[in-house]
């Protein structure tokens, strides 16, 4: 009688206990909030628009356009700056006031939200029904870590330098999620060859011409990555493989005769030449109505041609970014492509090939009927026209700062960079030091045997 | 021989077992030892005896004196019976005799011989001689507690002969015959008859109507453990002191009840925030995990609204403090658990008792609320008006701000529509009304609250029953608020066989909570965020409601009315019908138990509790209300050519609904284990349990809604955007309609073990495992099990004890860990989610809320506690002192991190993430002393002082501090490292400036009137640290008197060592908000005056930072340390014992005042530190009648 009756109570007792205990200990606490563990999830934190793209109140590093030398500034405009931006602007020693560096903590934001993807990802089965997501997803997220660091090696790494690139500092390379993570800087050749790494691995993943709005980037968008890496590490024969690859999927140019030229913002992020849309910072310089595009860059815009009106209002104010609201454009368009696609040419000694992918683009960009296809002496010529096509084109997209990076290191074509703020005279020596931002202090104060950068 | 010594034996002890023969435990305590008076032939014994064998006795006195003993032939268990006795200089033949006395033996000298013999128990001819004859009868009387019942009355029923008990307890009548009934009670006591049977000592066990300190069994919710087994910190507040209260919460009648436990009050300050942690046990141990108590109701933690249960249900309540008393709640016990234990049958006949009383209260004093008078704040509205602060609401045509009727009579007046005596006139008559005597008028009224309870119970026949029956009906002191609440309960247990019982109970409650439009003194409109201004005039003469203009000028009124809009005034006397709120709370609760006697000893058991919780909110705002028409006119479209009107929100009410359930099921699986054999016992329990909690949540809106013709509901564009005629603004109609789903899964395993040798000696041993659902597996798999162990040692028991003044000493010290729940972070990613099209791209998105950490630990609350109770010689002074130190380790506290890894949420702010980066050091000391001041025959009284110290003070804090604005409220977590938890902090200030009457603060070192700068950059170092926002030290004094059947309970409270920021005038505050402190009147206005006032002058421009400034400097930082008198109540107990003709049995009538105010304060200023600024409470008055119908043995 004791036993039945106990074994009776026993079972009563574990009646409840007998579910599956870790299904009952992994119920989530929160339906508003998820842990992201499926395919689904990742897809829709690469989706996050506001944080890969940049748009809301964030974005892509703007310290390259506050850097570079397609605007002047007034001396209200420059009062209306916040303390970095003032100093960055003047190419100060510190330009830091101990506060948080965007241009740093953003594109980190995006490696975190990758790395998080990719953490998940690499727990999901990736093949049967779900493999294309998984796929897309994959690609996706191994694009936008190395996009970030792309952008972020621009300003706190050296200019590649393929002498040098083994012993020079790169970036903090964070390999997880977890925020138990210790930092430690890798080598510039290790950033270059990780970015690399991670687009090619993309490039297996991704579709060629899915139908996706552009802020996903696809295939396409990893190739224009490819090509602008290279480029800026003077690797012209590999830029110019990758710039083609591109082309071939989304060679598409706006023409700009279809502008809408009474809307303030004359083109939208969706228009056809966007292969990838994101945003920059809108701070300092890169904000509408806070600096002059530079005169001499502004009057070299021809009569005919169509940018002079679309781009700039009020004088010299910029409006012509491929944003209906106004953001700074961080994506990657086909011009962008087109004009590196004709450099290398131009560096490999092919004339005609160089001018041929120029005129692509500037037939696009002239009244139609008055556009006369511009012609070149011989490589030297064209790599002259089309650089400077290529800072009329590309102006307020942070692509300058790379340009004088990697020019610089020609001595024929280094510049010199002068900027007057408040009457006083400032200047930037090709290949200052300046020329590589510092580590943000507070970076620093978490990593003490993190070394930093000189100025 | 006097009859005193005689009776000097005691404490014959027959308790376990005391034939076994190992126990020689003790002890002769020969204080100058045994003295042989050398003087023969009769030698005198001294001696001290404690649980000794009686034959160890015998056997040491005749051994010191020389005699020899012979005792009875053969083994004879009754010479093994432990006494305990004290004598000095007793002559041999009392003591022997004395000794002898409760026992069949008799003595008998000769020589240097002692004889002890066998006496037979019957027919023997000393029986039949008492029976004859009168003889005289001893006696002793104790409690039930065993101490003895000082002034004990002692009575021969049907004679008139009367004694009283001793120091010791002891009485002695004479001439008392076998078969007369003897009555002994006290005053403290219940009574007891007992019948003469023979010359034995008559011995009664009185029950004690006053539950003393800590004398009671302690509750964890698992187990009941005896006083004496029990090591942990546990306070008991029995059902007398709980009932002192006659609140309807459970938690206020706990108030000023134990040492240790803290009750926040008036922490509102003057910026309004309000009061954080209303209930604290031995001082804040965690950050942002949830602060609260635990809350155990019998054996579960108790998921709904506390209101629910039914005072009236409770027994005792139970407040576990240290680690070793709350370790087996594990993770959630780290701020201290409360048990609350309800009634059940008591053994013997059905007992009904009825139970109500009503309170009443005046209306609240609002002059509390020291705000500008009516004439000075029309003064400073005509200094703003000359300086022209108005002109734009007058002037700006888009600018449609209400302006006061003061200003509007100044603006009338310099337009010319109004003669300037006139406009001064009409300006005076104004400045007649005070819209506190409005307010208090017409929107609060006097406060009662009523409570009626029936409860039928008892234990019959293997049948245990407790069936009640409980309305509360309370009306607030707002005039249109009011609380009601029916609770049902029954408890029944059921004994099944030998081995098997069952039980189960059942609890359900209904709170309806109504609340009308009713606007209080502090009402703000959420529109133009002005106040009621300080002359506001609610009715005219005749009664009839006025309206006050807050939000928009009469000309845009008018504009607006002339287009065809409803009206837009606000009427605040209308609004008390125009809402309808109600929060309708329905609980059902259900309990079963199953407890299976499996060995001796040996118990399982099964517990099981299902509880759901309704709570819905229902707001209907009628058409008329202000908050309808409102919106409705703010939605109206006005046709450009037309001017006809559309209505994007239909006519008719709106009903805004909420409806939260929480539902919970927690199951207990047990095993007891019992041991009580010889010097060991020894309580071992050990179960698992599961909880499943789930709370599910929606709210939704109705447009038109008509409360007497329900239906379908007008579909509503909700997506369109209509621009608002009045601010040209875009809006969309607001459509809250949100859903919500949580859920808490806990897995526990648990046990402990007490054990206690000789009743001397007690280890305590508990450990627990809790996984949950909220931390992810990761953190679980560590595993860190909380543990608690401790040990006690009554001291008095042992040989070497000798202090007779103090018979009772119980040292104990525990160690131990209990931990914090906190649902903020997450060993994994947390992401939300949000609608796709938000910033352009069509894909719905996630946003990562919190980071991964993989190394996310449990919050710890270590604490070590130490404590000493003792009782003195017949209990004049009872007392228990504890002193703790509690170590809360691995708080969860946002951090900062290298923003490389990302986790920025907002550009340009740090990234942080929750982590276990925090330390809190708490210490304290608690202290209860009982003492029986006086006692004689019919009078009683007995002064209990409860105190407490407690800091908690922030030890670690990775976060570096930020600029000192962020550190002025006082009533929020701002943790700095070293500091309480909760510190007034202030910017150093100088005297006002003798010149111009400004306001001076220190800015880098030096006296600075540069607010701007003070209020952005002054750094935390160099504000002002005055000490803690809750009082260090704290407690209570309580004196009851009892004569004969009338007792009297007063008591005063403590509260010292804390702070407060004291309101003052801010110029922007009063021209912004339409109000601000009477100290304006006090404000400088020429050289000198800053002798006499702090308060600045009053400048424009109006300057926010300079108001800023001033309001939180430290000038106005006060001490809050108040005395007050809480209670007094007043008891009177009639018995039908005592009154025969008495239709009950038992009846109790019952008095309190509460709330009596201050009786000392150290800040020199108007402000009690309980109501700073708000309306202040008056006394309470509660009457109140308990009825006990049958009889109760």
């Amino acid at each position: 009688m004791n036993v039945r009756m106990l074994s009776y109570l026993f079972l009563l007792g574990v009646a409840p206990f007998a579910c599956k205990k870790s299904t009952f200990l992994d119920a989530r606490p929160d339906l508003s909030v998820i842990v992201p563990s499926t395919i689904a999830d990742c897809q829709q934190l690469l989706d996050n628009d506001l944080v890969m793209n940049g748009y809301g109140n964030a974005g892509y590093p703007s310290l390259g356009v506050t850097g570079c030398d397609d605007y002047t500034v007034s001396s209200a405009q420059y009062g209306t700056y916040s303390v970095i931006d003032q100093r960055a602007v003047i190419w100060a020693n510190d330009i830091y006031a101990g506060g948080e560096v965007n241009d740093w903590d953003l594109p980190y934001r995006v490696v975190f939200y990758a790395n998080e993807v990719i953490e998940v990802l690499s727990g999901i089965d990736s093949t049967g029904s779900q493999a294309t997501d998984w796929r897309n997803a994959m690609g996706i997220a191994l694009f936008y870590r190395a996009y970030a660091y792309s952008q972020l090696a621009q300003l706190f790494c050296p200019a590649y330098d393929s002498a040098t690139a083994r012993t020079d500092l790169g970036l903090p390379l964070r390999l997880s999620a977890d925020i138990n993570e210790k930092m430690h800087r890798s080598t510039v050749q290790q950033t270059y060859d990780s970015i690399l790494h991670y687009s090619f691995q993309a490039i297996r993943l991704l579709p060629t011409t899915p139908d996706w709005y552009p802020t996903r980037p696809a295939r396409a968008a990893t190739y224009g990555l490819l090509s602008r890496v290279y480029l800026s590490a003077r690797n012209y024969p590999m830029a110019r493989l990758y710039a083609d690859s591109c082309l071939q999927l989304h060679p598409t140019l706006l023409d700009y005769n279809t502008a809408d030229t009474n809307a303030l913002f004359p083109f939208t992020r969706t228009n056809p030449e966007v292969i990838f849309s994101a945003a920059c910072l809108s701070s300092g310089p890169s904000a509408i109505g806070r600096s002059f595009t530079d005169s001499t860059l502004f009057n070299s815009y021809q009569a005919g041609d169509l940018r002079r009106k679309l781009f700039f209002r009020n004088g010299l104010y910029f409006f012509g970014r491929y944003d209906e609201n106004g953001y700074t454009f961080g994506g990657i368009a086909a011009d962008e492509l087109w004009l590196t696609r004709a450099e290398c040419y131009a560096r490999a000694g092919q004339v005609d090939s160089a001018m041929r992918d120029l005129n692509t683009l500037l037939q696009n960009r002239w009244r139609v009927g008055v556009f006369t296809p511009v012609t070149a002496t011989d490589a030297d010529d064209a790599l002259g026209k089309i650089l400077a096509e290529r800072r009329k084109e590309l102006l307020f997209r942070g692509l300058r700062w790379t340009d004088l990076r990697r020019l610089n290191k020609e001595p024929r074509r280094a510049l010199t960079l002068t900027r007057t703020v408040n009457g006083q005279v400032y200047t930037l020596l090709p290949n200052d030091v300046r020329y590589v931002y510092a580590i943000p202090s507070n970076v620093l104060s978490f990593n003490p045997d993190m070394p930093q950068n000189p100025r | 021989m006097t009859p005193r010594m005689l009776r000097s034996v005691r404490g014959v002890s027959l308790t376990k077992q005391p034939w076994s023969d190992m126990r020689v435990y003790l002890y002769l305590l020969f204080s100058c030892c045994l003295l042989v008076n050398a003087q023969e032939p009769t030698p005198t014994v001294t001696l001290s005896a404690k649980d000794v064998a009686l034959n160890k006795v015998l056997r040491s006195v005749t051994r010191q004196i020389g005699y020899d003993l012979h005792l009875p032939r053969g083994r004879n268990r009754i010479l093994d019976t432990l006494v305990t006795c004290y004598v000095i200089n007793q002559p041999l033949p009392d003591f022997l005799k004395k000794i002898l006395a409760p026992f069949p033996l008799r003595d008998s000298i000769q020589g240097k011989d002692i004889f002890i013999v066998l006496q037979p128990l019957f027919s023997s001819p000393a029986d039949v001689l008492t029976e004859s004859l009168p003889m005289t009868l001893y006696g002793e009387v104790r409690d039930d507690q065993g101490a003895a019942v000082v002034n004990a009355t002692i009575e021969l029923k049907g004679r008139n002969q009367k004694t009283t008990a001793d120091s010791a307890g002891r009485f002695v009548l004479s001439k008392v015959r076998k078969g007369e009934v003897v009555i002994a009670g006290s005053i403290n006591t219940g009574s007891l008859e007992k019948m003469v049977e023979g010359p034995d000592t008559l011995r009664f066990r009185l029950k004690q109507k006053v539950n003393m300190l800590a004398e009671v069994v302690v509750e964890n919710g698992y187990q009941r453990l005896n006083k004496q087994m029990n090591v942990g910190s546990a306070a008991v507040v029995d059902n007398f002191l709980f009932n002192r209260n006659p609140s309807s919460s459970v938690l206020d009648r706990i108030e000023n009840t134990v040492p240790g436990v803290l009750f926040t009050r008036g922490g509102q300050g003057a910026d309004g925030n309000t009061i954080s942690d209303l209930m604290q046990i031995r001082g804040r141990s965690t950050l942002i995990a949830n602060a609260a108590p635990l809350i155990v109701l019998n054996n579960f933690p108790y998921d709904g609204d506390l209101r629910n249960i039914n005072p009236n249900d409770v027994d005792t309540v139970f407040v576990l403090k240290d680690a070793a008393a709350t370790s087996i709640w594990g993770a959630r016990a780290g701020n201290g658990v409360i048990i609350i234990a309800t009634k059940k049958g008591k053994e013997g006949v059905p007992q009904t008792i009825y139970n109500t009383s009503i309170g009443i209260q005046q209306r609240p004093d609002l002059f509390n609320v020291h705000s500008i008078s009516p004439t000075d704040y029309l003064g400073f509205e005509q200094f703003l008006f000359d300086k022209g602060y108005y002109t734009p609401n007058f002037t700006d045509p888009q600018n449609y701000a209400a302006v006061t009727p003061g200003v509007a009579l100044l603006y009338a007046a310099q337009q010319g529509q109004l003669s300037p005596p006139e406009a001064a006139a009409q300006r005076d008559a104004l400045g007649k009304t005070d819209v506190r005597n409005e307010l208090s008028k017409y929107l609060y009224r006097n406060s009662v609250n009523q409570q009626h309870s029936l409860q039928v119970s008892g234990n019959a026949h293997l049948i245990n029953y407790y069936l009640s029956a409980g309305w509360d009906h309370n009306l607030s002191s707002l005039a249109a608020t009011s609380y009601d609440r029916i609770s049902l309960r029954s408890q029944n247990s059921v004994t099944l066989t030998r081995n098997l019982q069952v039980d189960a109970g059942i609890n359900f409650t209904k709170i309806t909570d109504r609340n009308g439009g009713n606007i209080q003194y502090n009402y703000q409109s959420p529109f133009s965020y002005k106040n009621l201004y300080p002359y506001a005039q609610l009715a005219d003469a005749r009664g009839r409601s006025l309206p006050v203009n807050l939000d928009y000028n009469t000309s845009y009124q008018q504009q607006t009315s002339q287009l065809g809009f409803p009206s837009w005034a606000l009427i605040p006397l209308d609004e008390l019908h125009a809402e309808d709120n109600r929060i309708t709370t329905l609980d059902y609760l259900l309990t079963a138990g199953i407890h299976y006697k499996i060995l001796p000893g040996l118990n399982l058991e099964f517990r099981y509790q299902y509880e759901d919780q309704h709570v819905n909110r229902s707001d209907f705002h009628s058409d008329g209300s202000y908050f309808v028409r409102n919106l409705r006119n703010s939605f109206i479209q006005v046709d450009p050519v037309t001017h006809s009107l559309s209505y994007p929100i239909p006519a008719g009410g709106i009903l805004d609904l909420d409806h939260k359930e929480t539902v919970s099921s927690q199951g207990r699986l047990q095993l007891n284990y019992g041991y009580h054999r010889g010097l060991h016992d020894l309580e071992a329990i050990a179960g698992y349990e599961i909880r499943d909690l789930v709370t599910t949540e929606y709210t939704n809106r109705d447009y038109g809604y008509n409360p007497d013709l329900t239906g379908n509901t007008p579909a509503l564009d909700y997506v369109g955007n209509y621009t608002q005629y009045l601010t040209y603004q875009v809006h969309t109609i607001p459509h809250p309609e949100t859903t919500g789903h949580l859920t808490d899964h806990f897995l526990s395993v648990y046990g402990n073990v007490s054990y206690t040798h000789h009743s001397r000696y007690s280890l305590f041993g508990s450990i627990r495992k809790d996984e949950a659902n909220l931390f992810g597996v990761r953190t679980n798999e560590k595993g860190v099990p909380l543990w608690a162990a401790g040990t006690g040692w009554q001291v008095n028991k042992e040989s070497f004890y000798h202090l007779l003044w103090l018979p009772s000493l119980k040292l104990k010290a525990t160690y131990g860990t209990s931990g914090n729940i906190a649902r903020l972070a997450s060993a994994y990613t947390t992401a939300v989610s949000f609608p796709g099209g938000l910033s352009g791209s069509p894909y719905p998105m996630l946003m990562i809320q919190g980071p991964p950490n993989k190394n996310l630990r449990w919050e710890q609350v270590r604490q070590l506690n130490l404590g000493v109770e003792f009782e003195t010689k017949n209990k004049l002074l009872t007392g228990t002192i504890e002193y703790y130190q509690k170590h809360s380790i691995d708080l969860l506290a946002p951090s900062e991190t290298d923003p490389t890894l990302g986790i920025v949420q907002t550009t340009g702010i740090p990234g942080t993430y929750y982590g276990n980066t925090a330390s809190v050091r708490g210490k304290g000391v608690d202290l209860q002393l009982e003492a029986r001041t006086y006692t004689s025959r019919h009078f009683a009284w007995t002064s209990t002082l409860i105190g407490s110290y407690s800091v908690s003070k922030v030890e670690r804090y990775l976060t570096p501090a930020g600029m000192g604005n962020l550190y002025l409220n006082q009533n929020a977590i701002a943790p700095v490292p070293g500091k309480p938890v909760y510190s007034v902090y202030s910017y150093q200030a100088l005297p006002l400036d003798p010149k111009t009457g400004d306001p001076r603060g220190i800015f880098h070192r030096q006296p600075s009137t540069d607010w701007d700068s003070i209020y952005n950059n002054t750094k935390l170092d160099s504000m002002a640290f005055h000490g803690s926002a809750q009082p260090i030290f704290f407690g209570v004094l309580r004196n009851s008197f009892t004569y004969r059947h009338l007792s009297l309970m007063l008591s005063i409270s403590f509260k010292l060592d804390y702070y407060y920021r004291k309101p003052s005038f801010s110029a922007s505050d009063a021209a912004g908000k339409w109000t601000s402190s009477s100290d304006y009147a006090q404000s400088w206005k020429q050289p000198g005056d800053e002798k006499r006032t702090n308060v600045p002058l009053v400048v424009y421009p109006l300057n926010p930072n300079r108001d800023h400034f001033y309001l939180n400097s430290s000038t106005l930082i006060r001490r809050s340390d108040n005395i007050r008198w809480e209670d007094v109540s007043l008891n009177y107990d009639l018995d039908k014992q005592w009154c025969p003709r008495l239709p009950f049995q038992h009846v109790r009538i019952y008095g309190i005042v509460s709330n009596l105010g201050v009786l000392w304060k150290a800040g020199k200023d108007d402000f009690d530190p309980y109501y700073i600024n708000v309306p202040k409470d008056r006394p309470r008055y509660t009457i109140g009648l308990t009825l006990n119908f049958f009889k109760s043995k």
